[in-house]
């Protein structure tokens, strides 16, 4: 009996694990999940309005007095427009503001591409060393108020702690960095907003002495893994560009400078390893008139400026004046639609492209106005004449811009087009339970 | 005075008594005899041969009372001087003697106008029937002045002045019995003597006994033998009344009101205490009681008169009645003589009480040991619980959900029957909410109870188990290793640490139902004395013990509804091993019949998810990874659980079931031909079966509320399967015959040393969940509140709003729940619905949350979207969860929302901006001038109307049928909605509407359920009732 234990023990055991394996468990249904495609909310773009001195009325008299008397401030955009603030918002989904001052501490033009509320903006630029002011402007065309977190980082990383600004409804706030971030060389501004967001400018203007040293919008990216700049540098003799980056969770960059040329030489910019939050900056070669390609194997945000001096009316021998140019990276992406609105005559096409491509211009009526044909990793540039206020838009895998210049070229600004298509959002639905 | 007395004998017979001719032969047999003897027979019955001896003069008469009868023959015979006389009756044999005692008694006492002698039972003349009665001072209780069936040792031979005596064989002067007018008719000639009695002291006459007289008596009437059912219950309305009637009869004109109001009170006391007792065919009897004592108020007055008309003493008598005392001593011994009488039965004789004493030692011993070990567990895995929880957390986790749920919610949920979960749903039953209730009222809330349930779980299921297995074996050792098995069995420890409250309660109170139909049927083994005699104190077989198991089975099922149909078959075939006690047995499993029928019923009119809905999961169930069938076969742990520590040690989880299979075996191969050892194998069966096909089963489908769907966790199953196990193996170890115990003592040194591997085997998994770093299991403790503070105030205030909680699952994908409680909360049970996700009680599908998620999707879009769907729904508050920017962006743009606050729990925005003029309700009356709010509650609500305005009532929830709703009273008509809301069409001119959510079929289970789940409380509580037993001999 001894003997038949085990052996009635493992008929046992093994029969009633086989007869229980034969019903085999089943696969609960997932939570049935919905999804609905919901049409874009009606929003409005918003211009900041006209740039601002740091300082206050210090005169109008004379290229060394700060103000001046000779400023345009030209302000287009789709739809009726309102007054919002000092700026303007618009039915419709783009606008452009374009800007000339003749003399004083702006001299100099400064334009920018403007575009709707956004709840997680980047702003590439700025500075608020000696000389320099950086303003933020935050407008909020909604009828809800928005509240706006600002986080500035520098060249050692974050500066200080998070600036929260409240944006009223149809409204303006801004903000100038120097009185939270004093004495930062270059800055770089993370906009994260609640509510309807916030359009977020930034204009960069500069003193050089008793001369200005440049002025310009900044407008608003988001970080990508694959930018271009589609504009650096200048024919001006003496010009200088500066390549601006920050990675907010760190990333190693390749950048690469291309002109008409193809792909030019640049030393300096080959590998970079970027820290997480911290601005780096990046001397660009002189007399090279091109774009810059960046590749990083994490999302990155990045920017140019371009320096072009003159030669003040007033003032000593020998002493210069600047303007200068900020130009954001832009995703290289699939085609899409870029939009901007061109400022008038005078003006020139900045196109560059990944793949061999043709790009043509056409305004709002589907009227081409002009054609350009872009070998692979080239900048092309040509001159461009649309009557100011036309919207210019162009559909293809090319990253473009308009630059504008004052005759003698020394005072430069740019107007970038933005992708103003709105698709329909397709929202998951799940029904769900709330356990602590 | 006269040396002879005249002495006129009636004997009264309806000819129905077997015993009339004893009784005849008896009377011819005394040594005084009679002066005259008349025989009057009711009826036309023939008459066994009359002893000449006798002379009897028989006559016939028509009446239909005994005293009636008496008075056809004194109306024929003039009385005699100083006459007196015997009343006899048909089952009444008097001793030789007794006459002779009487009449000399008669005449020593010379006011005695009635002189009674001592009643013995008919079959065994030393036991006393009557030794003379008393009543209590309000008179609603006979108190028989000896405890029934005493044995005779003279001790009453003293006994002399009572207030009444049985009249049955007792002498009664003649002039007194005409003076007095005889019986009362009113007493069902139950109670008659005694009043007669009472009548004579108060007329300034003496009521003596004779002790030394000896009457059998045999109680036809009593035992409604003439024709009757031969029962004493089927006396025991009229005997009832006629206490009652005596009372009123009795008491000062200005009590008979009080006395009156007093009956019905007593009464349903009465019948409830009945219940107690498992008298359940007395119920009814005492109810009929009060209805009986109505139709006599003819007889009361009449009665009164009579006693004002004689009553010269009033209050002679009450020196006579009974103290406080006596009637305390009548009803212990009545009412609560089984304890008394198991108590003196329980007495063991000196010689065993020592071998007792060891062995009760050695149990304590092993209890102590295995209840430390149980407390251990306990606290190694429950005392953080327990202490967190105390200090104002609550347990919660993936697929519990909240729980805190309140009392009031349980009882409304049970009650009503509509499930608040998501926009609310008619609900399948209130079983699992109602079982909650008694915990509940640990403090208003389950929080405490739930985590008092995980915390003592082990230690709880150690002593349940060794209750249960003290029917089987009285092996204190194996006891405890059966217990310490059991406490800590794997799957077990995983249902405690992941809160599956449902297999919990199965775990613990499996253990009790097996008791509790052993010891219906009687079914204990008795402790082995040294001499291999089987020592038993508590064979007999326990109607209470029955009940008890009952209640717990009603528990195991109402958790793990699976369990049901097993139960019943498995009850079914133990009743039929039980024999005559069969219906003890099938009685456990009645009460959760009646619980679980919704269920039944649903699986039978959906026939094509008949196994989803009989393994349905009513309570909180977190989704887990099936276990192989070699897991469920072993009730494996899952060593993911444990501290890293023990990594490499899993198979250490399979050790316990695989030595508990072992044992199994080793049961079977020792007694392959027990019943008990195969029963428990066969349970054994069940249980794996049940576990096996729960995770094959969708246990509950998504409802629309938020629910996902789920597979059956074997744990109950697994619970089954052990006990199954455990019960073969101490069954076998109960059936090896002492010289084995005696042959394992020998080798006491192995069988220890093989104990202390067992136990250390079988704890080896609870330590290791019990490590510091071990994951143990899904359960959490957390914060009481979930929902921002100001959520909780406006979902339980009178506008019962709900709430919206949206989360940001991931880039465009939003989950959203709605919320009628803090959190989402599966302890008042699901609602249950079918595949389709319509609700198993109704036929036609009801709104769900589907009508809201394209609201929800253009609310998470973002932009001005409309929230007009929300608000219908009668959600007045949306929050966004905490992390979920993006939502909140969307949120503070709306301009139909506005932001109330945000915390760390989320951002709550209010429905409805500046543009709505009233705050969002569950119900409200839409009439031309605006909206009027309804103070609303889980199910019902009510509206004052301002002006009579009428317009259209809207309850925000799915239009049922059992939706009502009245203005002043008058039922309102329900009117079609867009929404698929409930609508009611209100007339203007009215003043206040009120509406309720009414479900007939529910009430109706409810009631059944209720009514069953009271009985079975009632008779669990171990009541004797030694006056109610029913005598019989042949």
């Amino acid at each position: 009996m001894v003997m038949r234990v085990p052996v009635v023990a493992a008929i046992a055991v093994v029969g009633a694990g086989a007869v229980l394996a034969t019903v085999s468990p089943a696969s609960p249904p997932e939570q049935a999940a919905q999804t609905f495609t919901v049409p874009p909310a009606a929003t409005s773009a918003a211009c900041p309005g006209p740039q601002r001195l740091p300082v206050g009325d210090v005169g109008t008299d004379g290229a060394l007095a700060s103000d001046t008397d000779d400023r345009e401030l030209l302000v287009w955009g789709l739809g009726a427009t309102s007054p919002m603030g000092e700026g303007s918002q618009f039915d419709g989904v783009l606008g452009a503001s374009f800007e000339r001052v003749g003399d004083g501490d702006l001299r100099g033009l400064a334009a920018i591409t403007c575009v709707t509320a956004q709840h997680d903006e980047w702003l590439v630029g700025g500075s608020t060393s000696l000389g320099s002011s950086t303003r933020v402007v935050l407008s909020n065309p909604a009828a809800a108020p928005a509240e706006a977190t600002l986080t500035i980082y520098g060249p050692l990383g974050q500066v200080g702690d998070p600036v929260v600004v409240a944006v009223p409804p149809h409204g303006q706030s801004e903000r100038l960095l120097e009185a939270v971030a004093a004495e930062i060389a270059s800055l770089v501004v993370h906009v994260e907003s609640t509510g309807p967001g916030v359009v977020a400018t930034l204009q960069d203007s500069r003193l050089q002495g008793f001369h200005p040293g440049g002025t310009d919008w900044v407008g608003t990216q988001v970080p990508g893994e694959r930018l271009i700049i589609p504009s650096v540098g200048s024919e001006v003799d003496g010009a200088t560009a500066m390549l601006r980056l920050l990675a907010p969770d760190g990333a190693t960059v390749q950048a690469s400078l291309v002109s008409a040329a193809g792909v030019e030489t640049w030393g300096g910019a080959r590998s970079l390893t970027l820290e997480p939050g911290v601005v780096t900056e990046v001397s660009v070669p002189a007399g090279i008139v091109g774009a810059i390609e960046i590749t990083a194997d994490a999302p990155v945000v990045a920017a140019a400026r371009t320096v072009v001096p003159h030669a003040p009316d007033e003032g000593l021998e020998g002493d210069l004046g600047y303007d200068h140019r900020w130009v954001s990276g832009f995703p290289d992406q699939e085609p899409a639609t870029l939009q901007t609105i061109a400022p008038g005559a005078g003006a020139t096409l900045a196109v560059y492209a990944p793949v061999a491509t043709t790009v043509t211009f056409v305004d709002a009526d589907g009227r081409t106005l002009a054609t350009v044909s872009v070998p692979a990793r080239t900048l092309q540039r040509v001159p461009f004449d649309a009557p100011a206020g036309t919207v210019v838009s162009a559909t293809a895998r090319a990253v473009w811009l308009i630059e504008v210049a004052s005759e003698d070229g020394t005072s430069v600004a740019a107007l970038q087009p933005v992708n103003t298509s709105r698709q329909d959002r397709s929202v998951t639905v799940v029904p769900g339970s709330v356990i602590p | 005075m006269s040396s002879t007395r005249f002495i006129r004998a009636v004997l009264v017979t309806d000819g129905r008594s077997p015993q009339i001719g004893a009784v005849l032969a008896a009377l011819a047999d005394q040594t005084l005899s009679p002066s005259a003897f008349h025989i009057v027979v009711l009826g036309d019955t023939d008459l066994p041969p009359i002893p000449e001896a006798l002379r009897a003069q028989v006559s016939r008469s028509a009446v239909r009372t005994y005293s009636d009868a008496v008075d056809t023959v004194l109306a024929e015979h003039p009385a005699q001087p100083d006459e007196f006389l015997w009343l006899l009756h048909d089952d009444a044999a008097p001793a030789p003697d007794v006459l002779a005692k009487l009449e000399a008694t008669s005449r020593k006492r010379s006011r005695a106008a009635v002189v009674g002698a001592a009643h013995v039972r008919w079959d065994d003349a030393s036991r006393l029937v009557n030794m003379g009665a008393t009543v209590s001072r309000l008179g609603a209780r006979r108190v028989g002045l000896v405890a029934e069936d005493d044995i005779n040792q003279g001790q009453y031979d003293d006994r002399e002045d009572v207030l009444a005596v049985s009249l049955a064989a007792a002498l009664v002067a003649r002039e007194a019995w005409e003076q007095l007018g005889g019986l009362d008719p009113g007493y069902d000639s139950f109670g008659d003597s005694l009043d007669f009695c009472r009548r004579a002291w108060t007329s300034g006459r003496d009521v003596v006994l004779v002790p030394t007289a000896l009457i059998r008596h045999s109680q036809e009437a009593l035992y409604d033998r003439r024709g009757g059912i031969g029962l004493k219950r089927a006396t025991h309305t009229q005997r009832r009344a006629g206490e009652w009637y005596h009372a009123l009869v009795w008491a000062p004109w200005w009590a008979m009101p009080l006395i009156a109001l007093l009956v019905v009170p007593s009464t349903l006391w009465r019948a409830v205490v009945r219940i107690m007792q498992n008298y359940p065919s007395l119920v009814a009897a005492e109810l009929l009681a009060p209805l009986l004592l109505a139709s006599k108020t003819s007889n009361l007055i009449a009665a009164r008169r009579e006693i004002a008309a004689t009553a010269t003493h009033r209050g002679a008598e009450r020196r006579l009645l009974a103290t406080p005392r006596q009637v305390w001593r009548h009803i212990r011994e009545r009412e609560f003589g089984g304890w008394e009488r198991a108590r003196a039965e329980r007495l063991p004789s000196d010689v065993v009480r020592k071998d007792l004493a060891r062995h009760r030692a050695a149990e304590r011993r092993f209890l102590l040991a295995v209840s430390l070990l149980g407390i251990g567990a306990s606290a190694a895995l429950g005392a953080g619980v327990l202490s967190r929880v105390l200090g104002g957390q609550m347990v919660s986790g993936p697929g519990i959900g909240a729980t805190d749920a309140s009392l009031a919610a349980l009882w409304d949920r049970t009650w009503t029957g509509w499930s608040e979960a998501g926009l609310g749903a008619p609900a399948l039953d209130g079983a699992y909410s109602g079982m909650w209730i008694p915990l509940a009222l640990l403090g208003g809330d389950l929080r405490v109870g739930v985590a008092l349930l995980l915390a003592l779980g082990p230690i709880l299921a150690v002593l349940g188990a060794w209750v249960a297995a003290g029917v089987m074996t009285r092996s204190p050792g194996m006891r405890a290793g059966i217990s310490l098995v059991y406490g800590l069995w794997p799957l077990f420890l995983s249902s405690l640490l992941d809160a599956r409250l449902s297999a919990v309660v199965v775990h613990l109170c499996l253990p009790w139902v097996a008791w509790g139909i052993a010891r219906a049927a009687g079914w204990r083994k008795g402790i082995t004395l040294p001499d291999g005699v089987e020592y038993n104190a508590r064979r007999n077989p326990s109607a209470n013990a029955g009940l008890l198991g009952a209640l717990a089975l009603a528990c195991v099922t109402t958790a793990a509804p699976s369990l049901l149909l097993p139960a019943i078959v498995t009850i079914a075939v133990l009743g039929v091993a039980a024999g005559r006690l069969r219906w003890r047995v099938w009685t456990v499993g009645l009460l959760s019949l009646v619980i679980g029928s919704p269920g039944l019923f649903a699986a039978v009119t959906h026939p094509g998810e008949a196994l989803s809905i009989l393994w349905r999961e009513p309570g909180p169930s977190a989704p887990f990874a099936p276990l192989s069938s070699w897991e469920i076969l072993v009730g494996a742990a899952d060593p993911a659980r444990w501290s890293p520590l023990f990594t490499g040690y899993g198979w250490a989880a399979w050790v316990p079931g695989a030595l508990l299979l072992a044992a199994t075996l080793w049961a079977i191969i020792l007694r392959p031909r027990a019943r008990a050892v195969m029963g428990g194998l066969a349970v054994a069966a069940v249980g794996w079966a049940v576990a096996a096909v729960g995770q094959a089963t969708v246990v509950a489908w998504p409802d629309g509320a938020g629910g996902e769907a789920l597979l059956g966790w074997p744990g109950p199953g697994s619970s089954v399967a052990a006990i199954g196990l455990l019960a073969a193996v101490a069954a076998a170890y109960g059936l090896l015959p002492g010289p084995k115990e005696g042959r394992i003592r020998a080798g006491a040194r192995i069988a220890r040393i093989a104990a202390g591997v067992a136990v250390a085997a079988v704890a080896a998994p609870a330590v290791f969940l019990a490590w510091p770093g071990a994951s143990r299991g899904a359960a959490t403790v957390q914060t009481a509140d979930v929902l921002p503070l100001a959520v909780p105030l406006e979902i339980e205030g009178a506008s019962r709003q709900r709430a919206l909680v949206v989360d940001q699952a991931g880039p465009g994908t939003v989950v959203f729940s709605v919320l009628s409680s803090d959190g989402t909360e599966f302890l008042t049970g699901r609602a249950f619905a079918s595949r389709d996700g319509s609700p198993l009680v109704r036929d036609e599908s009801l709104p769900g949350l589907a009508e809201l998620e394209e609201s929800v999707a253009l609310l998470a879009a973002g932009g001005e979207a409309d929230t007009s769907t929300l608000s219908a729904w009668g959600i007045g508050l949306v929050i966004a969860t905490p992390d979920s920017d993006q939502l909140r962006a969307a949120f503070d743009a709306n301009e139909r929302l506005s932001l109330v606050g945000g915390s760390e729990r989320g951002a709550v925005y209010r429905v409805g901006g500046a543009s709505v003029t009233h705050t969002v309700q569950r119900a409200w009356l839409e009439t031309t001038a605006g909206i009027q709010p309804a103070q609303s509650d889980w199910a019902h609500g009510r509206i004052a109307v301002s002006e009579g305005r009428g317009g259209v009532l809207i309850i925000a929830a799915p239009a049922d049928e059992s939706w009502q709703a009245t203005l002043d009273g008058v039922p309102l008509a329900a009117t079609p909605d867009e929404h698929g809301r409930q609508a009611f069409a209100v007339p203007s001119g009215g003043r206040v509407i009120e509406y309720e959510y009414r479900d007939g079929s529910h009430r109706l289970w409810w009631w059944a359920a209720a009514g069953a789940t009271a009985w079975a409380i009632l008779g669990a509580i171990p009541l004797g009732a030694r006056g109610l037993r029913e005598r019989s001999w042949s």
